[in-house]
């Protein structure tokens, strides 16, 4: 077992949530010392990348009622008559200048980190592979569970 | 400054200074000039972790481009710990990096701060010297952590 761990340098105490993102991180920093014109994008994930403007366009306007003594989290100011806002797909609702401007440099909901998608095709298949990463972790410890409780 | 920025901060100004946090002085921001570019802030040291009984100083520089981008904070008062430089105050924490977001604000970035110095991230650190001694000798760490306490952050009474 100790070589196994060794060989990958996991540390038997990582968080799975964070070992599995590290090593999804170090694959594709593998695949761009491959071929680093393909692959470039994937080191500078430590911002995400904006969101996409397709989506961005897709995004609809609340009804009126939805406004009513709320206030918009980015500006932290009270709606008022007129105020033009976006609804996210998460339900949290934002000025619509705000959330554009935010939107312009990541592409997660400033509330509740829920991701829009991209139009960086490799940032797209990092998060792919780390949600399948994810996915097979879970049906390890699974089965894990069931076989020995 | 743009607008957004300055009507931010002067609006997170009432947040902070209704919060309960500042009631249990726990946290605190004041203005320096009347910029609203500039702030200073105040930590108390958690209770029951070397930096307890200590008031910690931040430096805390709001960009124009607030809130879609952190706001940069610095630790003036000298603290030992493996997150947070131990010559310079800058801080290793992911919320004033790549995790932030728009809707966070100075009470967040303070209340996360206090935590930080409640549960270090010794795996990430800013402080490489800290960190191994945090690891490695965890005695010998809490006590220079607070010797610091004691000798840089003592003395302030909260009022
Ligand atoms: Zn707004
Ligand atoms: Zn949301």
């Amino acid at each position: 077992m100790a070589s196994y761990f060794d060989e990958l340098h996991v540390e038997e105490d990582e968080i799975p949530t964070v070992r599995i993102e590290r090593l999804t991180r170090e694959t594709f920093r593998m695949l761009f010392d491959h071929d680093p014109a393909r692959y470039g994008d994937i080191i500078n994930f430590q911002n995400t990348p904006p969101a996409s403007k397709s989506e961005i366009a897709k995004l609809k306007a609340p009804s009126f009622e939805e406004l009513i003594d709320e206030q918009c989290r980015i500006c932290l100011c009270q709606y008022q008559l007129n105020d033009e806002a976006l609804n996210m797909p998460c339900n949290h609702i934002f000025h619509e200048n705000c959330l554009k401007t935010w939107l312009e440099k990541s592409n997660f909901c400033p509330l509740c980190k829920f991701e829009l998608k991209t139009d960086n095709e490799m940032y797209e298949l990092y998060k792919q592979e780390l949600k399948n990463r994810q996915s097979r972790e879970d049906n390890i410890a699974q089965l894990h569970d069931s076989m020995f409780s | 400054m743009n607008n957004i920025a300055t009507q931010r901060i002067k609006r997170e100004f009432k947040e902070v200074i209704k919060s309960e946090e500042l009631a249990k002085c726990s946290i605190k921001v004041d203005l320096v000039g009347d910029s609203y570019t500039e702030l200073k802030g105040e930590i108390a040291g958690p209770p029951d972790t070397p930096y307890e009984g200590g008031i910690f100083l931040l430096e805390i520089k709001v960009p124009e481009t607030y809130p879609f981008n952190p706001p940069k904070v610095r630790f003036m008062t000298k603290i030992w710990h493996p997150n947070i430089s131990s010559v310079t105050g800058a801080i290793c924490l992911d919320i004033l990096k790549d995790q932030w977001a728009a809707a966070m604000t100075l009470r967040t970035v303070l209340l996360s701060l206090q935590a930080l110095m409640a549960a270090a991230e010794p795996d990430d650190p800013q402080d490489a010297v800290v960190a191994k001694q945090y690891k490695e000798y965890p005695e010998i760490f809490a006590k220079t952590a607070s010797h610091w306490t004691n000798v840089y952050a003592g003395g302030i009474i909260c009022s």
